[in-house]
């Protein structure tokens, strides 16, 4: 007889009855009520049958459910009581383990908060990944090392949108600083964006009031945000009010933006429609807009949702040339908007970016710490693993498996991670903010508001809490409940593995340590050496003011002979480019120039600049007032230029940089840093200030006294003030020094911070070491001790063991410490040696903190009285 | 039995070994519980015949193995149980004991009483 389809028991009911009874081996079990229920169907009819098989079920579920559920729980209860009861007992080790674990916990959240930010940049915007920005590469300009740029012509905008169809919006924005006006109220913006009115609809920056689709249309609107309004309009309603820009044109508010979200990889507090500029550019206007050379603006390109991205990527680069009518290497790339944070600046950005080897590193930094912090954990438990030997040996007795004592041990870490995981999490908010001021970002706990991060943190602790538990478990579950009780503990060989492998730990983790300590230590003097490098000028005392005012420009010399006459002020001097920033390049020509010769970067300076800041000259003159022709031929090189067109005598040679005159070289200077220390000093050339120039006048240097700054500074402005209506920003030239290395100099200070983090976990650890080593060879010191050792030769036998580990870790932070800081010390081009002089510092150094923390434990071992050790016996 | 006691077995536990020598070559779960059913005129659950089944076995009273496949069971296997010599053993004591206990005590005597 075969069983037919509708004689076979309820589906569900047979699949419960499956995992009900899963130990049958073959599911005999399940067959034998197959069985039955057949006898039922054919006795009672198919109702009755199912009625029956169903009721089995349901008799045979209470117990089962007791069976699997209650009794686990039972056990969950036990285990957490006695994790409980185990911290209250063993206090320091407790307190040590979680304090650990607490540290790198936090380190670790607030580095990934931060690397959150950094990837979370301009991804809110709706289309974000349709959104890309037009990079013009010229192959011939290299620019601070990159021949990259993200300024463009206006017309492409035109060009691209008809050429590709895939193209839904483009628009161009021009980054201009303007002085804005209302009722009297002068400000310089520097962040006045003018902008196509296809901007709004490609981003994503909502309105609080206007209408986006028309709110750029007119000329002459401004939208400004939130931030500005309060500034200029306080409560009063911006809407429809006129804003005065330059003085010269009135701009109507249209609406009022929400403040541009600090993630985003540019900021603007104005937008100015774009076709205002017809009537401001005038003529020229016309020009400018199907002006192929002007590289200008910026242009973003949004692709329709159905347009195939793999396959308009696949189509740039494509050249220039077929736009621009002339001959050109230029090639049109595209760059996605979410890749332009973190991909290192091109040149023209309008914001510093950030690099994504920043954010590679600091994940490095956040699991090296977390690993410091787990090692901890894994040594401290097996250390302290013989307190807990009893209870094992009794677990397996009345009959725990290993896999049950697994799962314990791992819960109870997990325990202390998630006790550590609400630690951290208080000390996270309690930091942000120190640790927000400390990277100039942002960020903020909010993003603690979803799902996604309450899961994160809970992987992270689930994460730690394995990795941290997972030795120990390993290691407690193997004990043999037989040597245990019989006193025999475990057996040397185990007892030797588990230390070995703690010695292992410490080791990683003081190598760890002291390769940071390196590290810190190479980047503090290579900032040092950049800050304190001689560069060639003088830096102390001056005060740089950059000029907008285009009247002042034409006609700086009044305000110059005003400032000069005050006897507190040395010397006035004015320049394209302060002398540590010289980075704009022009075409320069001189006999035997081969074809592609380099261009130069250029200074166009006053007579008295290089008096002014001290620059020596090589050979050859100064410029001179006295020779008229000084004004237009006159070029003065640097050593840099002199050994690149390889002159041995170059004075008085020809030389041209873009004017129509023929002029020839007066001088050589000596090699000064015209650009930060990431490069060579490139080819210089020096020449004075001409009428026709009057743009090049963008900096006025003044040296003052260093007597009553204040003063001065107050006289300054009110100098200014007099001949022009720009609000005055000034800096101190070695203040704006310090900004070029600002990115370094955050490295090193977020380096040191993390280093000290790290080396302090570490020590945590070997003093949970020391405290339990210590506890455990009490017996053996009291010995030693009526046996005649003396407290040191105690102490010396104590820590040399602990030593004999640093040093291991010491040694095998050499090499990698070498390599790491070789690689970041390529980027300079002036660095310093790479010598023994900090390894040893480092090596000092660990070794006095590790001495110092094990020193206590040690001492107090060692001077125990033998008779408390061993009254027991 | 001179050395070793007997391990005292519950009654389940017996009934269920009588069970299984009675029904000797077709000694598996579904015919037990039919032969207890019939015999104490309860109404035995599948799971209160494992039980005693279960630790009968590894009292070493019984021993089982799987059958060849049936066609009835469409081709799947059942677990048929088997006495032990200790099993049988265990019988004879449990036969003897409860024939002492009862030596000399007629049914008809009990009824009277009631």
């Amino acid at each position: 007889m075969t069983i037919e389809k509708f004689e076979s028991p309820p589906r569900f009911a047979e699949w419960i009855l499956r995992r009900i009874y899963p130990d049958r081996g073959e599911f005999t079990s399940v067959e034998d009520f197959r069985e039955e229920y057949l006898d039922v169907y054919h006795s009672l009819g198919p109702f009755k049958a199912k009625l029956w098989y169903w009721k089995q079920i349901a008799k045979s579920l209470p117990d089962f459910l007791r069976n699997k559920f209650h009794w686990n729980i039972v056990m969950v209860y036990n285990y957490l009581k006695i994790a409980l009861r185990n911290i209250k007992r063993h206090k320091t080790f407790s307190i040590i383990n979680i304090t650990g674990l607490v540290i790198g916990m936090t380190c670790s959240i607030l580095i990934l908060l931060f690397i959150h930010y950094e990837l979370s940049h301009d991804r809110y915007h709706e289309n974000a990944d349709r959104i890309y920005r037009i990079l013009i590469r010229q192959p011939n300009d290299i620019y601070q090392g990159i021949d990259m740029y993200s300024i463009s012509p206006p017309p492409l905008k035109a060009a691209l949108m008809n050429d590709f169809p895939e193209i839904q919006n483009a628009a161009r924005i021009l980054k201009t600083e303007r002085l804005i006006n209302y009722k009297n109220n002068h400000y310089f913006e520097r962040r006045f964006f003018t902008v196509d009115p296809a901007f709004l609809k490609i981003f994503t920056f909502p309105l609080k009031t206007g209408d986006w689709e028309t709110a750029l249309n007119e000329p002459f609107s401004i939208l400004l945000t939130e931030e500005m309004a309060e500034k200029y309009f306080g409560d009063e309603d911006p809407m429809d009010k006129i804003l005065s820009v330059d003085n010269k044109y009135d701009y109507k508010v249209t609406g009022i933006l929400r403040n541009v979200p600090g993630n985003s990889h540019f900021q603007f507090d104005f937008l100015g429609s774009f076709n205002s500029l017809y009537p401001i550019y005038g003529d020229y206007g016309k020009r400018f807009f199907e002006d192929w050379n002007a590289y200008q603006v910026k242009t973003y390109i949004q692709l329709h949702s159905s347009s195939d991205s793999v396959e308009f990527n696949r189509k740039f680069p494509v050249r220039l040339e077929k736009y621009r009518g002339r001959p050109t290497n230029d090639e049109i790339h595209i760059q996605p908007l979410t890749d332009i944070h973190l991909g290192g600046n091109v040149n023209d950005e309008i914001e510093a970016n950030s690099d994504i080897r920043y954010v590679y590193f600091f994940s490095a930094i956040a699991l090296l710490i977390m690993l410091v912090a787990c090692f901890n954990y894994m040594n401290l438990s097996t250390a302290g693993a013989v307190q807990r030997m009893k209870e094992v040996g009794i677990r397996k007795v009345v009959g725990a498996g290993r896999n049950n004592l697994v799962r314990q041990f791992l819960g109870e870490s997990l325990l202390f991670a998630f006790i550590a995981l609400l630690v951290s999490v208080l000390l996270v908010k309690l930091l942000l903010p120190v640790f927000s001021t400390l990277l100039e970002k942002e960020l903020s706990f909010l993003v603690f508001n979803n799902i996604k991060t309450y899961s994160s943190l809970i992987g992270i602790s689930v994460f730690v809490g394995i990795l941290a538990g997972s030795y120990p478990a390993f290691f407690l579950s193997s004990f043999l409940p037989v040597s245990i009780i019989k006193g025999k503990w475990i057996s040397r060989k185990s007892l030797n593995r588990s230390s070995g492998f703690r010695n292992t730990l410490v080791v990683a983790q003081f190598a760890i340590s002291t390769a940071l300590v390196i590290c810190t230590i190479f980047i503090h003097n290579q900032l040092e050496y950049i800050r304190t490098k001689e560069l060639g000028f003088k830096k102390e005392y001056i005060v740089t003011v950059p000029i907008q005012d285009e009247n002042l420009k034409k006609d700086y010399e009044p305000l110059k002979h005003k400032l000069s006459q005050y006897s507190k002020i040395l010397d006035v001097t004015v320049s394209n480019f302060l002398p540590f920033t010289v980075e704009n390049s022009q075409a320069v020509d001189w006999d035997g120039r081969p074809d592609d010769g380099p261009d130069f970067r250029y200074l166009c300076v006053d007579h008295n600049f290089l008096d002014f800041y001290g620059i020596e000259l090589a050979e050859g003159r100064n410029f001179s007032k006295e020779i008229g022709t000084d004004a237009e031929q006159a070029y003065i090189l640097n050593e840099s230029a002199v050994s690149l067109i390889g002159w041995e005598d170059p004075v008085g040679k020809r030389f041209n940089c873009q004017r129509n005159v023929d002029g020839q070289v007066i001088g050589v200077v000596s090699n000064f840093h015209c650009h930060s220390f990431h490069r060579q000093i490139e080819p210089l050339v020096i020449f004075l200030l001409e009428d026709s120039r009057w743009w090049d006048v963008r900096y006025f240097s003044i040296k003052i006294s260093s007597a009553d700054i204040s003063g001065i500074l107050a006289m300054i402005e009110k100098k200014f003030k007099s001949f022009s209506p720009y609000p005055l920003s000034y800096s101190f030239l070695d203040d704006r020094i310090d900004i070029l290395y600002k990115r370094e100099q955050k490295l090193g200070q977020n380096f040191r911070y993390f280093t000290f983090v790290a080396i302090f976990i570490a020590c945590i650890g070997l003093f949970g070491l020391a405290f339990l080593t210590s506890g455990q060879r009490t017996k053996e010191i009291g010995i030693r001790k009526t046996l005649g050792a003396s407290v040191n030769s105690i102490s010396i036998l104590l820590t040399k063991e602990f030593m004999k580990l640093t040093s291991i870790g010491i040694i095998i932070a050499f090499p990698v410490s070498y390599f790491a800081m070789f690689k970041w010390l390529k980027n300079f081009a002036y660095r310093i040696d790479i010598t023994w002089i900090p390894f040893i510092g480092a090596v000092v150094i660990t070794i006095l903190l590790s001495l110092g923390t094990v020193s206590y434990q040690v001492f107090k071992a060692a001077c125990a009285n033998p008779v408390d050790s061993l009254r027991y016996e | 039995m001179g050395k070793t006691k007997m391990k005292f077995l519950s009654r389940p536990e017996e009934l269920v070994l009588l069970a299984v020598w009675r029904l000797k070559e077709n000694a598996y779960c579904v015919p037990i519980k039919k032969q207890l059913v019939q015999s104490t005129g309860h109404d035995w659950s599948f799971g209160a015949v494992y039980d005693p089944l279960d630790r009968l076995e590894k009292k070493g009273f019984l021993e089982s193995y799987l059958s060849d496949p049936t066609a009835k069971r469409g081709g799947k296997r059942k677990r048929i149980y088997r006495l032990t010599p200790n099993g049988i053993l265990a019988l004879i004591e449990i036969k003897k004991i409860t024939d002492e206990i009862w030596d000399g005590i007629p049914l008809k005597t009990l009824k009277d009483e009631l």
